[in-house]
């Protein structure tokens, strides 16, 4: 048999509100790690697009000196290159960066590639 | 077995389970309008944590749309100047055939916190088109 209960329910309320408030603030909390990657890529992404069409401005002077170039303006856009492929009239560039998401380190990558026409 | 809070006709008079006594009636509306700002707040404070990524990752894609067309030797002024609506400084030198611009938004924080604001600075490097390196 199911009693009703016949104590005060007063309070429920509040607690009702603060298990929300606390689901709210954990959403948000999430919301705002997975927003700081989103805006991480998008400054890796910028980042080793200027990188690539740096390494593109001195490919005439050929590879080794491509690359140097391209890890100049990385340096400068706090990236780090992982790969560097200097090919005939195209430049290929693979660059990383690292985000801290929760206490736990994510690497964001992206590649980009520039050359002649 | 008699329930004490059943359903139903008793006695000839309709019986409607009352699970509240007349003493606490009105202490969820009460409690409801103390803790709905909390709530409130709570929400807008989260949108506006979401609008400062929005705004950083909008200032990070314009300081190097700046620093490209620098570069590359177009001219820049439109795009500075449309930034510049919104509130953004930019700081730009030019070193060694490599444009260097740094992008500033002052962020104010929401009503608790009026007055107080910090800053989102972005950073973008482009080596000038038509220069080499050294």
């Amino acid at each position: 048999m199911i009693k009703p209960s016949h104590r005060d329910d007063s309070g429920n309320i509040t607690l009702m509100a603060l298990v929300t408030i606390i689901v709210v603030m954990c959403g948000f909390a999430i919301v705002m790690q997975f927003s700081k990657v989103v805006v991480e890529h998008n400054r890796v992404k910028n980042a080793v697009e200027l990188t690539a069409l740096a390494g593109a401005t001195d490919l005439i002077q050929g590879p080794e000196i491509s690359c140097s170039s391209s890890r100049r303006i990385a340096q400068s856009n706090r990236i780090v290159i992982e790969q560097c492929l200097a090919t005939g009239a195209d430049i290929r560039i693979r660059a990383s960066s690292n985000v801290s998401i929760f206490g736990r380190n994510y690497v964001v990558r992206e590649v980009a590639r520039a050359g002649f026409e | 077995m008699v329930k004490k809070f059943s359903v139903g006709k008793r006695g000839g008079k309709l019986r409607f389970p009352s699970l509240h006594s007349s003493a606490d009636s009105g202490y969820a509306v009460a409690e409801f309008a103390m803790v709905f700002p909390a709530l409130v707040m709570v929400l807008f404070f989260g949108f506006w944590i979401v609008q400062v990524g929005l705004n950083e990752y909008s200032l990070q894609t314009e300081v190097t749309q700046i620093a490209r067309a620098i570069a590359r030797g177009d001219n820049s002024a439109p795009q500075i100047a449309e930034a510049a609506i919104h509130g953004v400084t930019f700081d730009i030198t030019t070193q060694n055939n490599v444009t260097s611009v740094v992008g500033k938004r002052s962020i104010h924080c929401p009503a608790p916190l009026r007055g107080q604001s910090f800053e989102l600075k972005a950073v973008a490097a482009a080596q000038n088109e038509g220069a080499t390196s050294d």
